[in-house]
């Protein structure tokens, strides 16, 4: 198991919007996370990253526990992410941006880059490559270096898809990665999802669009009011009474 | 190669220029915005790149300027040797300040350090039979090099230039690296960047600390080449007027720096007459620059040379 969130907990004042979830993912997959508005989904997702810390409960990551660990630190242990509303970096191009999720791959500091030392320059043409190969993964390569913040908002979705690639992570948290996108994007995205799951890299994917998490996904996840109410493959959840009463209400 | 180009004609310019203004009183102008470079290089750094609005710069200025004074005059140290202890020593301080300090954001931040301004200011003042009180510290030993030892401000020209154009290369090269992206995505959106790996604590860190030892090494060149300084030096209108210098030019470009620089140095001299204006002329210039040029003169240049390419294509 790649993620074990066992007994995780999140009060907000008195009110538990994550009340003792407990789930794997296993390594290689492709995990859904859903559930309806306000379920919870965001706030699990946040404690698995490290924004927030739980109240009670762990995540352990590669067997390691991470709960409190701050979010750098488990970016470097290998767990990438990218956002519901899309942050670029301003003032940066799209090629830099991506560099930057590599960048924590590199050992050289302040005083190599200050001096221009060898060490340095070669980390620098590594990161570059490496930036450039996943922009070409994602198909943005045509696009390197302009502005970050100039692109439209599905193709910053996809920059932050090879932001997340380029620090070679074994896990990338997707959070509602399909928002906003239109059919055609969505359909790509897809196919992304499942490139990134052909090279070894496990996805637990946050998501409201049930085609797509039905298409994608190995196992899915639903949580309502912060609990766990199924889990199992996509084919199953489908067809579990509870889930659609979650949904359409009774 | 070709991009070093306007760099190197720029040396020579430097270089050249004292043997054009043989005499004037404008090499004495020029050392002081030499020294002032230096400083507001490290603005650049922490406000433009790291994007934390520090307002503690001439503090350590003034932490530079006296430690070089007093280890030199006080205690006889080496000059030079003087000015790399001023540098650590305020690096320590800026280390010491920026751990808790640069925790807060914004707003919070600004008067934080602006707070932290005034405490060293008061401390020049109250610390007299170290630092002369508020009369300042008078008759500074000259630099000293080798036996050589510096006078006039022909002699001061060229080591303040140099290492001037040393600082502003670094700070080039660290901007153009990892560091600088780093910089540059946690002033961007620190979420995101601490998301994508970016130890943010960390890079604040070394933004401040590295600015405050440019800012050092600035405040004792001033030491030395001005021989006398005052508590005067680590006031909050000179840390606005730093900014100012970082931002006027164009932030986060090389010649942005010398360009706001220049202009903020110059300004008293040319206005000579309205010399009790200065507090009003620097508030009017940053409110001008707020509004109407975020991006500084650069940015205004950069953007009419784009309107006309616009223009020429059509």
């Amino acid at each position: 198991m790649i993620l074990e969130i066992r007994g995780l907990t999140k009060f907000f004042q008195r009110l538990a919007a994550v009340n003792d979830l407990n789930f794997l993912v296993e390594r290689g997959t492709i995990k859904a996370l859903i559930g309806p508005n306000g379920a919870g989904k965001t706030t699990t997702f946040n404690m698995v990253t490290g924004l927030l810390t739980p109240s009670r409960g762990s995540v352990f990551f590669k067997g390691e526990e991470l709960t409190r660990r701050p979010p750098h630190v488990r970016a470097k242990k290998g767990l990438s992410r990218t956002f519901q509303i899309v942050r670029p970096f301003a003032e940066m191009s799209v090629l830099e941006n991506v560099m930057v999720g590599c960048d924590m791959r590199t050992g050289s500091g302040l005083f190599s880059a200050a001096f221009r030392l060898p060490r340095c320059l070669k980390d620098e043409r590594k990161v570059r490559r490496k930036a450039m190969e996943e922009l070409e993964f994602v198909g943005l390569a045509g696009r390197a270096n302009e502005p970050a913040t100039s692109l439209p908002m599905g193709e910053q979705r996809v920059m932050e898809i090879a932001r997340a690639l380029a620090s070679d992570p074994e896990i990338v948290l997707f959070d509602e990665p399909a928002a906003g996108l239109n059919e055609n994007e969505t359909g790509q995205l897809a196919k992304n999802l499942l490139r990134i799951k052909e090279r070894g890299i496990t996805i637990l994917l946050v998501e409201h669009d049930m085609r797509l998490v039905m298409r994608v996904s190995d196992e899915v996840v639903v949580i309502n009011y912060g609990s766990l109410i199924a889990e199992g493959p996509p084919s199953e959840i489908r067809a579990n009474p509870e889930v659609i009463t979650a949904y359409l209400g009774k | 190669m070709i991009r070093a180009v306007p760099y190197l004609l720029f040396a020579l310019f430097i270089y050249l220029l004292p043997a054009l203004l043989a005499g004037s009183y404008w090499i004495h102008v020029l050392v002081i915005i030499g020294t002032y470079v230096i400083a507001a290089t490290g603005v650049d750094l922490v406000v433009g790149f790291a994007g934390q609005l520090s307002l503690c710069q001439a503090a350590f200025f003034a932490l530079g300027a006296y430690a070089s004074a007093i280890l030199t005059t006080t205690y006889h140290v080496d000059p030079m040797l003087a000015l790399i202890i001023g540098m650590i020593f305020t690096g320590l301080v800026a280390y010491g300040v920026g751990a808790p300090v640069l925790r807060l954001k914004g707003y919070y931040l600004a008067i934080a350090t602006l707070g932290f301004g005034l405490i060293i200011q008061s401390c020049l003042v109250t610390f007299a039979s170290y630092t002369g009180g508020p009369d300042g510290f008078r008759d500074i030993v000259p630099l000293r090099m080798a036996g050589y030892i510096f006078k006039t401000d022909e002699q001061y020209y060229y080591p303040i230039w140099t290492v001037a154009m040393l600082i502003l290369l670094l700070t080039r090269n660290i901007a153009r690296s990892k560091v600088g992206r780093a910089m540059l995505a946690l002033r961007g959106d620190d979420v995101a960047a601490s998301a994508m790996g970016v130890d943010i604590a960390r890079y604040k860190i070394q933004a401040f600390v590295l600015s405050a030892m440019y800012a050092s090494l600035a405040g004792g060149l001033y030491a030395h080449s001005n021989r006398f300084i005052s508590p005067q030096m680590a006031d909050l209108s000179r840390s606005v007027e730093m900014i100012i210098m970082a931002v006027l030019g164009g932030i986060r470009t090389v010649f942005g720096v010398l360009i706001g620089t220049t202009i903020m140095k110059s300004i008293p001299e040319v206005l000579e007459s309205f010399l009790d204006y200065q507090m009003v002329v620097t508030g009017a210039i940053l409110i001008v620059l707020l509004l109407y040029m975020p991006q500084g003169l650069i940015g205004v240049v950069r953007a009419a040379v784009a309107r006309l390419r616009r223009g020429g294509e059509r």
